[in-house]
């Protein structure tokens, strides 16, 4: 009776346990697609790992130096304000043989480390894509003014906070100040490869563990800039970039005679001519206000980093040729 | 679980110059509003800018920002939400400037760390049969989110199933465990529960 007693717990328990499953199985069937509205300016960004000639790389040839530099390149295009990450790590050093490689005699990935020179970020190109937004005035004058008196308005036309059309602005970019860039590059960090990856070269390593978690050292980062400085950048070079443009240029013109018609009234709008409303579009004079963070949608441009990679050859490693595989990943944040 | 898509403009793409990777529908970011113990799907756009066909295997690992500031993060290791996330085609062959949306379930697990849990979904090209492994091997890296909406309880609520299963659990447990008394009569129970058991019946 005993026996049976304790074999009815043990089911009991099993029925519960396997309430509780079916619980989190009920739960797990029911799946829904998550979306996010933003503002999507759309673009891209772009990862280039090159020689220093520009081209892509290939090989790691360390040769009599044991130090091979190369070029990490990434290029923004219209791209969201998002940071990124460009990460590497390396396999082992396997000693080739034949056609093949000997998996017996390897280099360490630990012996193989990344610096670089006095100036190892650069920043080409760069260009702010920014939805402006202005402020108009206009002072009427002659039959014009006429007109609008005689429908109950004003001479002087202000029109505040119109959304202005999209712009891209070239920044200048200056090494001393990368911080008030859209994207501030980072520099990467130093470091060996302590822990090997095994992908590549390595993926045939028969010592290739069930899982690793290889050693990444970043070669070139990008941060989302908001030094205030920044956006007074922005403004002037906008400012530049418009400079003696009509407002019709600027604003879309239905958000510019919608502006229009709020500022003046919908009565006085409706008693002007086709002619008079677009005489007043013409002789608005916008004035760029100050940027906001949120307006500063997108950006493009070119980020460079030169690191270099060194082998620290071991004493007891037999003559002969190594080869690894260096992984590099760009991490979009 | 996998539909073509043309090679229309890719917004937020992260790419190599040979292929890129990008949440679908114009996201910024892979940002999954997640519940303990449900699931949820989702979905990236692989896409081959070359002119000869690509493989792309795509894999999710772990990943954690460091707090340093934009731009530092780690990969690697098993922990975080990188077990939550199955995709359902791993491995894809893109024709020549060519794209496919592929899609991911997230299984929450019933009890979510606070804040928000971390992965990142890896693209990485794969050699074609008897090429020599590459000296150099470009990834591109979408970081994904996940994080349970404001406010909400971050453990699973049990059912009324599993309430009944434990009610009747710990009927059984006392029915079983309880002592008895050994003597030549009827054997017969001490605790309360036992009594209450003879009342029942």
């Amino acid at each position: 009776m005993m026996r049976f007693r304790r074999c009815l717990a043990g089911v009991g328990a099993g029925a519960v346990l396997a309430a509780f499953a079916g619980v989190g199985m009920g739960g797990g069937a029911s799946a829904s697609q998550v979306t996010v509205a933003v503002n999507n300016p759309g673009g891209s960004r772009t990862l280039f790992v090159e020689d220093l000639l520009g081209q892509p790389l290939t090989t790691l040839d360390f040769g009599t130096t044991r130090a091979h530099p190369f070029r990490v390149r990434v290029v923004d295009t219209t791209m969201d304000r998002s940071g990124f990450a460009i990460l590497t790590s390396m396999s082992n050093l396997y000693k080739v043989s034949g056609n093949s490689f000997d998996f017996g005699n390897t280099i360490p990935s630990g012996n193989v480390s990344v610096d670089y020179p006095t100036t190892p970020v650069n920043a080409l190109s760069v260009a702010a894509i920014v939805e402006p937004v202005f402020n108009m005035t206009e002072t009427v004058t002659g039959p014009l003014c006429t007109a609008l008196t005689t429908a109950g308005g004003s001479c002087s036309i202000a029109l505040s906070a119109v959304n202005g059309l999209r712009q891209t602005a070239s920044l200048t970019v200056d090494l001393s100040k990368l911080l008030t860039l859209p994207i501030v590059p980072q520099v990467g960090d130093s470091g060996s490869f302590a822990s090997p990856d095994f992908n590549g070269i390595g993926a045939n390593d028969p010592s290739k563990p069930a899982s690793f978690t290889p050693t990444t050292v970043r070669v070139l980062g990008g941060g989302v800039g908001s030094d205030p400085a920044l956006l007074t950048d922005v403004k002037a070079a906008v400012q530049s970039l418009i400079a003696g443009s009509p407002a019709s240029s600027l604003v879309d013109s239905g958000t510019l005679t919608g502006a229009l018609r709020s500022a003046i009234g919908g009565p006085v709008y409706d008693a002007l001519t086709p002619t008079e409303v677009q005489q007043l579009v013409d002789g608005l004079q916008p004035t760029l206000t100050d940027f906001l963070a949120s307006q500063l949608v997108a950006q493009s441009g070119t980020y460079l980093s030169y690191p270099s990679l060194h082998v620290n050859v071991p004493t007891t490693a037999p003559a002969g040729n190594y080869q690894g595989t260096l992984v590099v990943t760009a991490v979009q944040l | 679980m996998v539909a073509a898509a043309g090679l229309a403009a890719p917004a937020h793409a992260i790419e190599t110059a040979e292929f890129g990777v990008a949440p679908t529908d114009g996201r910024q970011h892979l940002k999954e509003e997640v519940r303990p113990g449900r699931t949820t799907t989702d979905s990236v756009r692989v896409w081959n800018k070359t002119d000869h066909p690509v493989s792309v295997r795509l894999s999710v690992v772990g990943a954690s920002l460091d707090g340093t500031g934009a731009g530092s993060v780690r990969l690697g290791g098993t922990g975080g939400a990188m077990s939550w996330v199955r995709i359902s085609q791993p491995a894809i062959d893109l024709a020549p400037h060519a794209g496919q949306i592929v899609s991911f379930s997230v299984h929450a697990p019933r009890e979510l760390p606070p804040g928000t849990s971390t992965a990142a979904l890896v693209a990485e090209p794969i050699l074609p049969i008897g090429q020599q492994p590459a000296a150099v091997v470009q990834r591109v890296a979408v970081m994904a989110y996940f994080a349970a909406p404001a406010g909400s309880s971050l453990t699973a609520a049990l059912g009324w199933l599993a309430w009944v299963a434990a009610a009747a659990l710990a009927l059984v447990l006392v029915y079983a465990l309880a002592p008895v008394r050994r003597g030549a009569g009827p054997r017969r129970r001490v605790s309360r529960l036992a009594t209450l058991r003879f009342r029942v019946q």
